[in-house]
């Protein structure tokens, strides 16, 4: 173990290796969250060749302040569904970046290649901004498109996501 | 007494801080992993031009490693753009 400390630097060393260096960052947790948040059950709705339904959207789900500089999120959530669907039930998932709960294969009947394109996905990232702690959920869903003059539904089942989080930053 | 300072021939420890644990340090120069600060993948709709036939597109970009989707439906001649979004990062060691 080494401690040097010269013009406004301190470095601690463990053996050969650095553990503190006062030039770098070091992630400062400032807030440790737990909870849940409900989100709903997407439909899209196409009939015949005309979506009825269809999402393109963005929604954020406000989950309480945080200290102002916060920007980083890190922890480990769960899912669970009272029908299976996507990674529910299935386990605690470490929070990095974006959480792809659902995606499906296109099934349009004028598709040469059919099930090699997305047809529906729907993510999740938890995130520190302004001050605030917020999961975002991007869907993009259409429904089959066909020919015939039936409705077809296609649905992304309700979920519920518990978390617990490390919210700060790196200063 | 809780301990507050320990400083030995082999041992620091300042209060919760002990230089025998490893801590995530955020530094550019030999950095092992990046840790997101936001989104680490976009979803951006594609569709034709009438927009009926709208499908995600799906671009995965973190630390300069991308993952997208680039052609639609026909593979081969329909190219589409999956935007040029890049992940927020931290890069960090221990």
């Amino acid at each position: 173990m080494t401690v040097r400390a010269s013009a406004g630097r301190i470095e601690i060393t463990d053996g050969s290796h650095l553990v503190f260096d006062t030039n770098e960052k070091l992630f400062h947790g400032t807030d440790y969250v737990t909870g849940s948040v409900s989100i709903p059950q997407r439909e899209a709705v196409t009939h015949g060749s005309t979506p009825v339904v269809a999402y393109d959207n963005t929604y954020v789900y406000n989950l309480g302040p945080v200290n102002a500089n916060a920007d980083t999120v890190l922890g480990s959530f769960y899912v669970t569904a009272s029908t299976y669907q996507g990674v529910a039930n299935v386990g605690w998932f470490a929070i990095g970046g974006t959480y792809m709960h659902y995606y499906d294969a296109i099934d349009s009947l004028f598709s040469r290649n059919q099930h090699v394109v997305i047809g529906r996905a729907q993510a999740f990232t938890f995130r520190a901004q302004a001050g605030n702690l917020r999961l975002e959920e991007r869907i993009v869903a259409v429904s089959p498109i066909h020919g015939e003059d039936i409705t077809v539904t296609t649905k992304i089942f309700a979920i519920n996501i518990q978390y617990k989080l490390y919210v700060g930053l790196f200063t | 007494m809780t301990l507050k300072l320990l400083i030995t021939g082999s041992d620091f420890v300042a209060g919760n801080f002990n230089a025998r644990n490893r801590y995530l340090r955020g530094s550019a120069l030999g950095a092992r992993f990046p840790i997101s600060k936001g989104p680490t993948l976009s979803i951006v709709s594609y569709g034709g031009g009438n927009g009926v036939f709208r499908t995600p597109v799906v671009r995965y970009s973190v630390n300069g490693f991308v993952m997208q989707r680039t052609t639609g439906n026909d593979e081969s001649t329909n190219h589409v753009d999956a935007g040029n979004f890049n992940a927020v990062v931290q890069l960090v060691k221990t």
